[in-house]
């Protein structure tokens, strides 16, 4: 309570007050807040409103890139299982390793299933070996060369023979490539077993062989039988003529097969001759 | 015509209900507000009387909790309404519901100041003091007198110096009246007569008051042409729906005239002795009345004399005198028709005790509007003839 002065109040400006003409009668002032909370109100609803469409939109955006990605997943997955399948089925051994830069072996990354089953390991046990491992001793320099090679051009095809887990050789006819992968050279090889191929050609090798023995038999028995004949036919010149007659008949027929045999050594150059140019060896 | 000056005048007055179970609009109004838990304000009396729990039902249907506040005193102290608002605000309530006479409305009033406000009720003293609006306020008034339940006005006793503070605000006009004679029936005939000559000297002050209006006035006049013809109707026949039903309408029109063109010199010395004795309102109104109007009447004889006519006095003169005394006359056969007999000095008010009196008085705003301005010696004089 304001402490009472002596002094009379300003009954003047008490009686206006009282009358009050709205300077400061309002009875219930809270209107202008009301209508400033609901402006703000209004506003906040705008925001959460744009807000939730913005977050509308990227959720969809979202889901469709979770669509495109599961669908390259997909299509990855395929892809892959395509490859593992070619990989795995391939009917030729499929080896893919490293090499250290100094040419220092280390072990198979990955190989199929050809190539472990040809040497008579597990797929296990084929990951713990290296390059050198399923290599014949003798193939060594060759093989080092060939990976020189390799390294230098990306491609190179050779045969080597591979030793298998109870030490049999097969040879076999390697196609090594050179890639990059993930910042590393790798080197894929593609290995096919050639034993049943060398032995037809050591089959047909031994087969031309018989076919030249048998020519040079044919040739030295023309020989041999000729020179008789040509001394039966000076000895029968002074004997008379009906039996000389007799004689040179039969000295012509014999000549006459030497003359088939004479066309047989020619029919067999000729099928030696064709052998050799189609098997591709002439070498031999 | 063209030299009348027309000084603006505002009126204004709450939304009210009156007629029968006007009370049970309670929980509508307080849904309306949208509030979900109320303070009722009232006394011990209300609580024993039984048609209050037909109001607890009406907020109950409508899912509205409410706390009670009965701590209430006939002229409220500050203290009283310190420990309601500090209830108010535990509670977490959003709204007042006042039931009662002058006393539990002023004190809910008090109530919804402070808990808008934050601070104590005596710093909200005096004319347009209140910065922030209160919490919404339903009125249910249980006397015809106060009319706190229309008006701008709040009375609380500062209890430290025994002297009532008036507080004056539009801020705390209530937001619905809803006024029913049913709670009336039960009121005791000597608050039936307290409060009834309050609400006549509403009337009469309002009348003459500087700041009347035409709107004040027809409201003033009928008042007391209503008041004068039922208060003691009512006061013979306390369970008669029909006058308690009149006297709340003279009541309400009397609060409208003085809510809006304040009151006098009675009301600032009725403050003042009712701070000082804890006498009942109406009654020191009643008592101070006579030799208030002998102080005021110079000021505006015609008004008075329309006052006298509203009571119904058949003047035969015109002499200024004569009207006075007549009036003077009615008034006081009025207050001893119901009941109002006694002089200060019979209900303990000692002649030392006047010149502190009238300190407190003269600061009180009623003084802004009363027709004649006092001087101490003045005020002095009117208590002295009460005596």
């Amino acid at each position: 309570m304001q402490e009472h002065s002596d002094k009379v109040p300003d009954w003047k400006s008490q009686r206006q007050k009282i009358i009050g003409l709205g300077e400061s009668s309002v009875r219930k002032n809270y209107y202008p807040e009301l209508q400033e909370r609901l402006i703000e109100l209004e506003n906040v609803n705008q925001a959460l409103k744009e807000r939730t469409e913005d977050l509308e939109s990227l959720n969809a955006e979202l889901l469709a890139e979770v669509q495109e990605r599961r669908s390259m997943e997909e299509a990855l997955r395929e892809s892959e299982e395509r490859f593992r399948a070619v990989f795995e089925n391939a009917n030729d051994a499929i080896y893919l390793y490293d090499f250290s830069p100094d040419m220092f072996p280390v072990p198979f990354l990955n190989v199929n299933r050809k190539a472990y089953e040809i040497l008579g390991y597990t797929y296990d046990e084929m990951l713990c070996l290296t390059p050198w491992d399923i290599l014949s001793e003798e193939c060594w320099n060759k093989y080092r060369e060939q990976v020189r090679e390799v390294y230098k051009t990306g491609h190179a095809m050779y045969e080597v023979l591979h030793i298998t887990r109870t030490g049999v050789k097969i040879p076999m006819e390697v196609s090594s490539h050179l890639f990059t992968f993930r910042g590393s050279r790798l080197l894929l090889s593609i290995a096919r077993d050639i034993s049943e191929r060398k032995k037809s050609e050591q089959k047909l090798r031994d087969a031309i062989n018989q076919i030249d023995e048998n020519m040079g038999t044919l040739a030295a028995l023309n020989d041999k039988i000729r020179n008789p004949l040509t001394v039966i036919d000076i000895l029968t010149e002074d004997i008379e003529t009906g039996i000389r007659d007799q004689v040179q008949t039969q000295v012509t027929a014999i000549d006459k097969i030497i003359d088939e045999l004479d066309k047989g050594w020619v029919e067999s150059e000729k099928v030696r001759n064709y052998l050799k140019r189609h098997h591709g060896l002439y070498e031999s | 015509m063209t030299d009348i000056r027309h000084e603006l005048r505002k009126f204004v007055a709450p939304e009210f209900i009156i007629g029968d179970d006007a009370r049970l609009l309670a929980g509508r109004y307080a849904k309306n507000y949208s509030v979900s838990h109320v303070m009722i304000v009232t006394d011990e009396q209300m609580l024993k009387a039984g048609w209050i729990h037909s109001i607890l039902e009406c907020l109950t249907a409508e899912g509205i909790r409410y706390t009670i506040f009965s701590d209430v005193l006939p002229n409220p102290r500050d203290f009283e309404v310190m420990k309601g608002a500090e209830i108010y605000q535990k509670a977490g309530c959003d709204a007042l519901v006042a039931i009662g006479g002058g006393s539990p409305i002023d004190c809910a009033k008090g109530i919804g100041i402070v808990a808008s406000n934050h601070s104590h009720i005596l710093d909200f003293e005096g004319v347009d003091n209140i910065p922030a609006p209160s919490p919404p306020l339903i009125c249910i008034p249980t006397t015809a007198g106060s009319a706190a339940d229309v008006s701008q006005f709040a009375i609380i006793n500062d209890s430290r110096k025994k002297a009532k503070i008036t507080i004056i605000s539009k801020k705390i006009v209530p937001d619905i009246s809803l006024i029913d004679p049913i709670p009336l029936t039960t009121l005791p005939q000597s608050l039936t007569a307290h409060t009834g000559m309050d609400a006549i000297v509403h009337s009469i002050e309002a009348y003459v008051s500087n700041a009347s209006s035409p709107v004040t006035d027809i409201h003033a006049l009928e008042s007391i042409r209503i008041m004068s013809r039922y208060l003691p109707l009512a006061y013979q026949n306390p369970e008669n729906l029909h006058y308690r039903y009149q006297t709340l309408l003279g009541c309400l029109l009397a609060g409208l005239a003085f809510s809006n063109a304040s009151l006098g010199i009675v009301h600032a010395m009725a403050h003042s002795l009712g701070g000082k004795y804890d006498l009942p309102h109406g009654e020191c109104n009643a008592l101070l009345l006579e030799s208030a109007i002998e102080f005021n009447y110079q000021a505006c004889p015609d008004r008075y004399l329309n006052i006298g006519k509203a009571l119904g006095i058949d003047y035969c003169t015109s002499e200024h005198e004569q009207c006075r005394f007549e009036l003077i006359q009615a008034l006081r056969n009025l207050r001893n028709s119901v009941g109002i007999v006694e002089r200060f000095s019979q209900i303990g008010v000692s002649s030392e005790s006047i010149p502190e009196l009238a300190i407190h008085a003269i600061h009180d705003p009623c003084l802004a509007t009363n027709p004649r301005e006092p001087d101490i010696r003045d005020i002095e004089q009117i208590y002295a003839r009460a005596l």
